[in-house]
């Protein structure tokens, strides 16, 4: 033995270990190979090992990509394989059947397993798997630093005795602890009997013991491995089953299914659950004993957060106070005030053109001032509305919060016996109706897939606020309500209705047409952040940027076919009774009498509104031939109340889905019947909540 | 061990691997690894959302489908395999 040891006799002693210096006894091939899990700085340690003698190529047969390199030492060629980064040995995917082949039938002289220090728990299951190959394991403490910083100590010496292999603590990136490593790794041997055994317990034992005889006897598997095969057969590991077999060996095919019954029967697990926890109760007992951690303070501001934002009883009202207070914002800051300042250049724009228009034909001066203005600008007014609410919106998903009231939604949806990932496409919904829709395609069973989509559309999505935003700022915008302004109290209503629409109609859903069944899931959910402005500007701009696009495009659309529908036949007054819009409107008028709004043109708007719900507003503005909102909110006092005004709201909350959510339920249920249904129950449901809203605010006296 | 994972799963009753480790008093580094074993082993499945192309602008829950690579939020969601589900009652029924 030579007294060149990094470690001490004694402790090479004490892990049954011996260092021998194999300097001339190295053969030209000797190798190296270097396993990990992901992440745990194994391409650095390989970077340092072989510095620009590399080589990379693929795999036989295979995409992932093979590295090797060499290093010398004592003027001896080293070949270093760097094995893909894999967390497991189960050899289910292409890079753990490469490391495992590697390991089991090219036999490298030595096995490096880099172990990222500060992730000791997560990278040893690895670690005990390859002892269990009987490999010349040294492992690389790797990224100590790290760990140190974290206030992770580690007692190597332990950690090694326990493992019956040496431990080499290096920093692969500052190149510390490399040389330590090879020497080790080359120099050192097992004593006889030192390689470490983990214990299954008796079961276990008992009948891996009967079939390391058969594939002894059968020549299936070399004495070395034979135990490990053997563990690998009766945890059901089909690169074991298909390596010896197993198929074409009924005896032992039927050993193995009676050791698999015997040790469910025993510890009530399955063999492959109950074999794995015996490793990770192995590692906790490794960690109690070789592991400190310096972590009085083990919350850390996530999860402090996290306790109050998804408390049982805290985490909805939270949410909703959280919502309450943005429509507050909302309306108090971004609709009258910054508002204010878009109205007057609206105001500016339709006064210019009057007068600039005063001798144009009739037609043209009617397309500008009332479908341009009147119609498209009656939506534009309410871009700073939109700006403040997405900026806050941003600002709570880049925070990681809205991921959160998923999670809060998803256990509500439970509690009323929903699916809880309906509760998600609820969340996705109050961006877009569509988008909700189409992310119910993660349900599992068509039932659920078609609860969540038939109650999608009742959720509040940003199309509705620009109907919320006019009608609540003309009836409710002047009225205060202690701090409180009264028009961001309407919005949140609106939104809570949505919601308690959405789950009730689900809850029928699931008990007539539906039958749900039980959530299986749960959501990683990432740790907060403090959002950057330049990436909530970004995702503020991005979403406004959409609206604006939707009102150039589609609702300039529907504006110009309402503005042709009134102005025929030729002749009639424009956006009078007599047009064909007034015809259409008046049909339809009686049914909507109930709901206190029976007006003509309340009925196209919402005839319209089918096609995008911003449209409404495009369409009032047009058919009140009003130029800008003022004159849109004079005209609106005169139809509408109070009263009228919220049963109107709530109509446009809940009456229809739009043209594009009506497209995407036809493509997801691939059926025009269920888009057709989705229509007129949700007609239904809207006309009744209106007429209840209107009747029941009559019996209390409200206009 | 990974049967109370399996439980946790089928009873929604967490959010994070920080939070399961501490029901479960575990290292999350452990939980981790053993949600990557669980999934090895066929007992659970990740289910990301599938809401098509051109979507994430319009969503609130910026999940790891977003296209938003540098301000994503991370949503992995788990589900218990036929696998996974017949492997709890059985342990339930012992």
């Amino acid at each position: 033995m030579s007294d060149r040891t990094i470690y001490s006799i004694n402790y090479l002693a004490q892990i049954d270990v011996t260092y021998i210096e194999r300097v001339g006894e190295l053969s030209k091939d000797y190798t190296i190979a270097l396993v990990g899990n992901p992440n745990c700085g194994k391409t650095s340690l390989f970077n340092m090992l072989t510095g620009s003698k590399q080589h990379v190529g693929n795999w036989p047969g295979v995409t992932v990509e093979r590295k090797e390199g060499s290093t010398s030492y004592h003027g001896k060629n080293i070949k270093v394989i760097d094995l893909p980064g894999t967390y497991t040995f189960s050899a289910c995917s292409e890079d753990e059947i490469i490391a495992v082949n590697y390991i089991l039938k090219e036999k490298p002289d030595a096995v490096i397993n880099v172990i990222d220090s500060g992730n000791l728990e997560r990278n040893l299951y690895l670690t005990l798997q390859l002892l269990e190959m009987n490999s010349r394991v040294v492992i690389a403490l790797n990224m100590a630093d790290e760990a140190e910083k974290r206030k992770i100590f580690i007692d190597k010496e332990k950690l090694s005795e326990a493992l019956s292999t040496p431990v080499v603590p290096t920093i692969a990136t500052k190149n510390s602890g490399i040389q330590d490593l090879l020497t080790m790794s080359i120099n050192y041997e097992h004593s006889a009997g030192g390689l470490l055994k983990l214990d299954y317990g008796q079961v276990v034992k008992g009948e891996s013991s009967k079939i390391v005889q058969v594939l002894l006897d059968k020549g299936l598997a070399a004495t070395e491995t034979a135990n490990l095969v053997a563990i690998k057969l009766l945890e059901g590991d089909q690169y074991f089953i298909d390596s010896v077999k197993l198929k074409e060996n009924p005896d032992l095919n039927d050993m193995v299914k009676a050791g698999r019954q015997r040790i469910s029967d025993e510890t009530g697990f399955d063999p492959e659950i109950y074999l794995a926890d015996k490793r990770y109760e192995f590692i906790v007992h490794l960690i109690e004993e070789c592991v400190h951690k310096d972590n009085t303070n083990t919350d850390d501001l996530t999860e402090k957060i996290d306790k109050i934002v998804t408390n049982k009883w805290l985490g909805l009202p939270l949410f909703f106070a959280i919502m309450f207070l943005l429509y507050q914002i909302t309306m108090g800051f971004g609709n009258d005030f910054l508002g204010g300042y878009v109205d007057s250049g609206f105001v500016a724009l339709g006064e210019y053109l009057s007068r600039v228009m005063v001798n144009s034909p009739e037609l043209l001066r009617s397309f500008v001032i009332d479908a341009m203005i009147g119609g498209v600008g009656s939506v534009l007014v309410f871009v700073p509305l939109m700006l403040t609410m997405y900026f806050m919106i941003s600002f709570l998903e880049d925070s990681g919060y809205m991921a959160r009231a998923a999670y809060v939604m998803d256990k509500l949806m439970n509690a009323v016996g929903l699916h809880g990932k309906t509760a998600v496409s609820m969340i996705i919904s109050s961006g877009c109706n569509v988008t909700g829709i189409m992310s119910t395609r993660t349900l599992d069973t068509k039932k659920d897939r078609m609860i969540g989509i038939l109650i999608s559309p009742f959720v509040s999505c940003s199309a509705r606020l620009p109907v919320y935003a006019l009608f609540s700022g003309v009836f409710f915008g002047d009225q205060q309500f202690g701090i409180l302004t009264v028009s961001g109290i309407v919005f949140f209503s609106l939104y809570l209705l949505g919601i308690i629409v959405a789950v009730i109609a689900g809850k029928v859903l699931s008990k007539t047409l539906f039958k749900g069944e039980k959530s299986y899931f749960i959501m990683e959910l990432p740790p907060y952040r403090i959002p950057t402005l330049k990436s909530t500007l970004i995702h503020m701009w991005e979403k406004t940027e959409s609206f604006i696009r939707k009102a150039g495009t589609i609702i300039f659309g529907l504006v110009v076919i309402i503005w042709l529908l009134s102005i025929m036949p030729m002749g009639v007054e424009p956006g009078s009774a007599d047009s064909i819009l007034g015809k259409i409107g008046s049909i339809m008028a009686p049914l909507l009498r109930p709901a206190g709004f029976g007006s003509w043109e309340a009925a196209v708007a919402l005839i319209v509104g089918v096609g995008a719900k911003e449209a409404i507003v495009a369409t009032f503005g047009m058919v009140y031939g009003a130029g800008e909102e003022v004159q849109l909110a004079s005209a609106i006092q005169m139809y509408f109340t109070p009263l009228t005004a919220y049963a109107f709201m709530v109509m446009t909350l809940l009456y229809a889905p739009c043209a594009a959510s009506l497209g995407v339920i036809r493509r997801e249920t691939n059926s025009t019947k269920w888009a057709l249904f989705a229509l007129f129950y949700s007609l239904l449901i809207g006309w009744t909540a209106a007429v209840l809203v209107y009747q029941a605010g009559r019996l209390f006296g409200f206009q | 061990m990974l049967i109370n994972i399996l439980k946790e799963i089928a009873q929604s009753n967490t959010h994070s691997y920080d939070s399961l480790a501490k029901t479960l008093n575990l290292d999350p580094g452990m939980v981790k690894q053993m949600f990557h074993n669980l999934l090895k082993l066929g007992y659970i499945i990740t289910d990301d959302p599938a809401c098509g192309d051109n979507q994430c602008d319009k969503c609130p829950v910026r999940c790891n489908k977003s296209k938003d690579n540098k301000n994503k939020v991370i949503i992995t969601r788990w589900k218990l395999t036929e696998k996974g589900k017949k492997a709890l009652e059985d342990h339930k029924t012992m």
